[in-house]
């Protein structure tokens, strides 16, 4: 079947004290495998959290999750990890590097948990940061960090590749690097690539585009010709 | 999971220890310290004991000590040897004045025994020849070996038998087991104190018995164990038993001894009585013939006496009737004598008359003849003559030739008859005719002369014959007389000879007599004596016999009290110290994990297990804390008992510290230090693992900003300054760190009050007990119970050396309670003058000597027995006696037990007299051991022990006291140190990004360091604050520890200890602040700004 993750009906609800805050209601949706998957809203919207659920990072308070056959949802603790270990690349907003790494290891540190990694100075060659290999995040500009960051989380090889506003800190055209990146992920290596962000013109590359308003999906549209990012200007 | 040897995991996992070393050192060094003191102090009382009981092993210390009071013998020893289990040696001690060089000094001499008690040879060897001796390390140095040990001529002759040799060659120097204590022990011999011991070999003594015998059982208990006192009780009722039979056999030999003595006494006295007889009928008889003869020879005396007195009558009368002739005769001669001489002075006068007539005459005449008128005279005469005859012849009467001669005849005899006229011639005639005269009286004078010396001649003769016949007569009375005064002489030297001899023989009666007299004073005496011995020999006292176990023996005993006091110490302050250890390391871990929280949600992400993620962490902390363990056991079992022991060596010196290895403590030490470090981390890790990433990778929402109550007193809020208020508002916010923070810090804090407090507690005992309670300086020792009348004449005689001296009964008891038995000494008397040396006070009031009937105790033992005033305190006066005292009062004690009473209670409920045996006195001048020389040379005294002897040893106890607790302050304060440099490095670690943005601001450096410090100056004080209530508590629990039983502390804390305690919880801070400006100083503001949450 098409569906290669499948949202159903997921509520998420945080609770603080006795403040409720809904943050997920009845979201439903299904992308297909080796799509590039764009989810858009305003800020607060909610897109971080229904990755994050995806992602195996958050649990959700009611609905169902699946990754093909297996229900994200109803994995334990072990599971979960798992999941994350081997099933997903995850790309944050701010990187979220090891201070105390340098670009290498900060690789290899989620290399070396996989059982089928993809060599860490390949990766990081793959994204132009070859000579940059023994530098420590601090040492790098917020684009290299970024990249380092997708470079660790592609050495996995995962199922699913899933980027957290992943240009929010950057400028155009390194923005645009990354991008490519990750459109080359899908489109050469038939990674599923989901990607959070605000910016309504990227929504052109995807292969599906989520809209997600207050905590609901607004509409789910796809795209039958997506168009390189190259190409798209903002 | 497959890690990688050089894994990126491996290499972020050491990176984060590298990074934040500060804090990765910080929890070493807590753990070390808190394992270490912990470990340390516990460890030392085991090392102590260890150390004294490998010493004990290794020279055989005896277990008992078997002393009778007639002395042992070789039999005895033998006896016990050759008992199971029991090795036994008899050894011979006695005290004597030693002269070494210039010094005088008092030592004990021991016998050398090999068996037990052997001895610890430092230098030199032990000796060969019976001459040679070894001497105390204490005293004697290596460089003494070969000088010699001269005894005294002072000692008494007692002292100066026993010991064979005047002098002894030191060839070593010794540690004994008897005497690990540097005490040496106390004596009757002068002063009272004896200055070192040295040993000799048997063979140099000369007493035919051993003092002592000392008993080693089979056995290798450890000392001070239960398991000892157990063996010892078991066969201390046996030894006491045999001891007393062997005793019983040598009273019996005594006794027969002494009876033998007696009858072969009796028997020489009988002979010498016998012979005393005899003597004196020999003497008698002797005295008898002498008198016999001075009888004889006195009558003869008597005898000759009278015939020389016959004699002398005769003779007597003889000269009576020569007396009468000789006076005739004297008288005739006188007579005639004088006579003669009348008629040779009559003569010689006429003589004289004639001479001197004839002289005048013939000078007359001469003078007449010399005028030429005589010749004129003649002239004239003759020519008258002539004339005449001329005219005679002249016939003429008228012729001229007549008238020329008538003229010239008229002339010449106008001239003449001028002449005439003159008177010349006829004087000059008369003269002649005078002269005539006188030549005719002269004739007269001749014939008389003549005719009287014939008549004289012829009466000379007569007389002369009278004379002669006078003279035999004389020469016989002489002669008669002669024989006579020869008679008397002789009887004069026989009266003498017999006086003589009779003085001679009563003098002999006389010294005989007193010589019988003596000698019958003497076998009278004898007599006596032999009926006193007879009698005494059945007074001769059943003997005392003693057996000590090593719990008398001062050094073993006091040892177990200063081990015990250091265990009472470790019993409760390390473990607290170890909480606050624990209380900071895993205060320190679960921030740590905090601020990792992120990381931790990024390796969650990434897919890194829980598992995995708390190993990170359990590592961190694990390693740290292992390593801590590992270092603080080592060090701290190895340095603690070598400082405490150090500090002990000024009373004990007589091996190094022996190493104690606990595998309990190790491990314990371990579990503990791990499950602080280690569980604290994996706790809150839990803790953190439990929610998912997102929420670990979002940053702690920062919990809300809230209003502080000092807030709604505008009075004082309006007139803080921003920053102030800022402080006030960070405090109170972060609860969890200022509670942190307080407590570590107070608990630091308290654990500096407690060590002070100890200190306190226990410094000042001593100065407190001897100068206001036991104020007297003397326990003088009496032989006997001192009558009233003794007591005022020993008064009288020491009214200028002592100011005080009051005679007391003292009594050892044990007081019964339901919690067990206590020893106590009792103090009975009636003398009022009791209360001017003994200060019985409570909380600083006087407490006033019981009456009839109660008694005072200490606080201790009422304490100890849950009595008060009003309460029966029952005590045991002999095994089966009890007897019940109402207690009138109670007072602070810090030495021993005591129990005051008066002399009549004492006689009323004991049931025994008051025997003053005793007297406490205080000194009158300022040498208080030439006082107590003197005292001990009436020869009533026994002894005289000087208090200050023991308060120098009990203050020796509290200086090595004192150098344990220095050691505990440091500890303490190294913690203290630790614990306040980790818990401000933290609060500053955490505000990083805080104190950036400041900084940022515009800050200046020192208000930056101001907005740290601030808040940590206030927990600060607040926790030093805190810290002393909490001191002040934990000081009460461990003083309660700390028990021993000769010794009650006062729990106190001075004021000052309180001020030093904040003091120097301030001046750490202070120097932790200035550590730590540095890295306020050093916070990058950008990076820090930056770095990712």
């Amino acid at each position: 079947m098409g569906a290669f993750v499948r949202f159903e009906n997921v509520c998420k609800i945080y609770r603080s004290g006795d403040v409720k805050v809904t943050a997920l209601h009845d979201v439903s949706f299904e992308i297909e495998k080796g799509e590039i998957c764009i989810i858009v809203g305003q800020s607060g919207a909610g897109k971080t959290t229904l990755l994050n659920i995806l992602g195996g990072m958050d649990t959700l308070t009611s609905g169902r999750v699946f990754l093909g056959d297996d229900e994200i949802s109803a994995y334990d603790k072990h599971q979960l990890t798992a999941y994350r270990r081997k099933d997903i690349g995850f790309v944050f907003q701010f990187y979220n590097l090891m201070p105390n790494l340098t670009a290498l290891e900060n690789v290899e540190i989620a290399s070396q948990i996989t059982d089928n990694p993809i060599p860490a100075e390949q990766i990081l060659k793959s994204v132009g940061l070859g000579d940059r290999l023994n530098n420590f995040p601090a040492q790098l500009s917020g684009g290299e960090q970024q990249r380092v960051a997708i470079a660790r989380a592609l050495a996995k090889n995962p199922k699913l590749l899933l980027c957290d506003e992943p240009t929010g800190a950057l400028d155009y055209q390194t923005g645009k690097q990354i991008l490519k990146l990750l459109q080359d992920q899908s489109r050469k290596n038939g990674m599923t690539v989901v990607i959070i962000t605000h910016n309504s013109a990227l929504t052109a590359m995807a292969d599906r585009i989520i809209r997600i308003k207050s905590g609901t999906v607004y509409s789910i549209q796809k795209n039958e010709n997506p168009v390189s990012i190259e190409e798209i200007e903002w | 999971m497959v890690m990688k040897l050089n894994s990126a995991w491996r290499k972020n996992n050491f990176r984060d220890i590298k990074n934040s070393i500060e804090r990765y050192i910080a929890i070493l060094a807590i753990i070390i310290l808190g394992v270490g003191f912990l470990c340390g102090l516990k460890i030392t009382k085991d090392a102590m004991v260890k150390t004294l009981d490998n010493y004990v092993a290794k020279h055989n210390m005896y277990d008992f000590r078997l002393v009778s009071s007639l002395g042992l013998t070789k039999e005895d020893v033998e006896y016990f040897d050759g008992q199971d289990d029991i090795t036994a040696e008899g050894a011979v001690s006695v005290d004597f004045i030693a002269n070494f060089g210039e010094k005088e000094m008092v030592l004990k001499a021991h016998s050398i025994t090999y068996k037990v008690n052997t001895l610890d040879v430092i230098s030199g060897r032990l000796p060969e020849a019976e001459d040679e001796c070894v001497v105390d390390s204490l005293r004697f140095s290596e460089s003494d070996i070969g000088k010699t040990i001269a005894v005294s001529s002072l000692n008494d002759d007692d002292t100066i038998d026993a010991l064979k040799y005047r002098e002894y060659t030191i060839v070593g120097i010794v540690n004994s087991v008897n005497y690990i204590h540097i005490e040496r022990g106390t004596t009757k011999v002068a002063g009272g104190t004896v200055s070192a011991f040295i040993y000799i070999p048997e063979g140099g003594f000369s007493t035919d018995y051993y003092t002592e015998i000392y008993v080693k059982l089979a056995n290798n208990e450890k000392i001070y164990s239960d398991e000892y006192d157990a063996l010892i009780s078991s066969k201390e009722d046996f030894l006491n038993k045999e001891l007393e039979n062997r005793a019983g056999l040598r009273h019996q030999d005594i006794v027969e001894e002494a009876a033998e003595k007696v009858s072969e006494a009796q028997k020489e006295y009988q002979d010498a009585y016998n012979e005393y007889l005899s003597e004196k009928s020999n003497t008698e008889a002797e005295l008898n013939e002498a008198w016999g003869k001075l009888e004889k020879a006195r009558i003869e005396i008597e005898e000759n006496e009278e015939k020389l007195r016959n004699f002398e009558r005769q003779i007597a009368e003889a000269e009576k009737e020569y007396n009468i002739s000789l006076d005739g005769y004297q008288k005739s001669l006188h007579e005639f004598e004088t006579q003669k001489a009348n008629t040779l002075a009559e003569l010689e006068a006429k003589q004289n008359e004639i001479d001197s007539n004839r002289n005048t005459i013939i000078s007359a005449m001469a003078q007449i003849e010399k005028s030429g008128v005589l010749e004129q005279h003649k002239r004239l005469t003759e020519t008258i003559r002539s004339l005449e005859k001329k005219l005679s012849q002249i016939s003429d009467t008228g012729s001229d030739e007549y008238m020329a001669a008538i003229s010239q005849l008229e002339a010449a005899k106008s001239a003449l008859s001028e002449i005439e006229s003159t008177g010349v011639i006829e004087q000059y005639t008369k003269l002649q005719n005078s002269l005539a005269q006188v030549d005719a009286a002269q004739k007269e004078l001749d014939t008389a002369r003549e005719a009287a010396e014939s008549r004289f001649e012829a009466a000379e003769a007569e007389l002369a014959a009278a004379r002669s016949q006078l003279d035999s007569a004389r020469k016989e009375l002489e002669s008669k007389s002669r024989e006579i005064r020869d008679g008397w002489a002789s009887l004069e030297e026989g009266k003498d000879e017999y006086d003589k001899n009779l003085k001679d023989y009563e003098e002999a009666k006389k010294k005989a007599e007193d010589s019988f007299a003596e000698a019958e004073e003497e076998l009278a005496e004898a007599k006596k004596e032999i009926d006193d011995a007879k009698q005494e020999i059945d007074n001769i006292p059943e003997p005392k016999t003693y057996v000590f176990d090593r719990s008398y023996n001062t050094g073993y005993a006091s040892f177990e009290n200063d081990s015990s006091i250091v265990d009472g110490i470790a019993k409760v302050l390390p473990i607290f110290f170890f909480l606050v250890a624990a209380l900071v390391c895993s205060t320190t871990m679960t921030r740590m994990v905090d601020e990792q929280r992120t990381q931790i949600g990024i390796l969650k992400a990434l897919g890194y297990s829980n598992r995995a993620i708390i190993w990170k962490y359990v590592f961190y902390s694990g390693s740290a804390s292992v390593l801590g363990c590992f270092l603080g056991y080592v060090l701290g079992t190895k340095y603690f008992p070598m400082a405490i022991w150090a500090a002990y060596n000024m009373i004990y010196d007589f091996a190094p510290i022996v190493y104690v290895f606990d595998i309990w403590l190790a491990l314990i030490s371990l579990v503990a230090s791990l499950l602080c470090s280690v569980g604290a981390t994996y706790l809150s890790c839990r803790n953190e693992l439990t929610q998912m990433p997102a929420e670990l990778i979002r940053p702690k929402a920062p919990k809300p900003g809230r209003r502080v109550i000092l807030e709604r007193i505008p009075f004082i809020w309006n007139r803080l300054s921003f920053l102030r208020k800022v402080s006030i508002r960070n405090i109170l916010r972060y609860k969890k760190r200022f509670l942190m923070t307080v407590l570590g810090v107070a608990g630091c804090t308290s654990l500096i009050v407690t060590a002070l407090g100890i200190k306190d507690s226990i410094s000042n005992i001593v100065n407190d007990q001897y100068d206001t309670i036991t104020t007297y300086d003397y326990d003088i020792y009496f032989l006997e119970a001192q009558s009233e009348e003794d007591m005022r004449e020993f008064r009288e005689i020491y009214s200028e050396l002592l100011s005080e001296c009051v005679f007391v009964s003292t009594d050892n008891v044990e007081v019964i309670s339901d919690k067990g038995i206590k020893k106590c000494h009792v103090v009975a008397t009636d003398d009022p003058g009791i209360t001017n040396i003994i200060g019985l006070y409570l909380n600083g009031e006087k407490v006033p000597y019981p009456d009839f009937g109660k008694v005072v105790i200490n606080k201790k033992l009422a304490d100890y027995t849950d009595l008060s005033v009003g309460d029966k305190i029952t005590v045991k006066i002999n095994d089966t006696d009890e007897v019940a005292l109402e207690i009138g009062g109670i007072f602070e004690n810090y030495i021993n037990n005591y129990m005051y009473m008066t002399g009549e209670t004492y006689e009323a409920f004991f049931g025994s007299e008051c025997l003053y045996k005793n007297a406490y006195a205080t000194a009158g001048g300022e040498d208080l051991y030439a006082i107590s020389a003197s005292l001990s040379e009436s020869d009533k005294v026994a002894s005289v022990s000087v208090l200050n002897d023991m308060r120098v040893i009990v203050d020796n106890m509290m200086k090595s006291l004192n150098y344990v607790i220095w050691l505990v302050i440091a500890c303490a304060g190294a913690l203290g140190f630790v614990v306040i440099y980790n818990l401000n490095n933290i609060n500053i670690t955490e505000r990083t990004r805080e104190i950036a943005t400041i900084k940022v601001i515009g800050f200046y450096s020192f208000e930056t360091h101001a907005y740290v410090f601030r808040e940590n100056i206030v927990l600060t004080a607040i926790g030093a604050f805190l810290g002393l209530g909490l001191g002040k508590l934990l000081h009460e629990f461990v003083m309660d520890q700390i028990n021993i039983e000769m010794v009650t502390f006062k729990v106190q804390i001075f004021p000052i200890s309180f001020a030093i305690a904040i003091i120097f919880t301030f001046i750490l801070t202070f120097v932790v602040n200035l550590m730590l400006r540095r890295k306020i100083d050093n916070i990058n503001m950008a990076e820090s700004l930056k770095s990712v949450e």
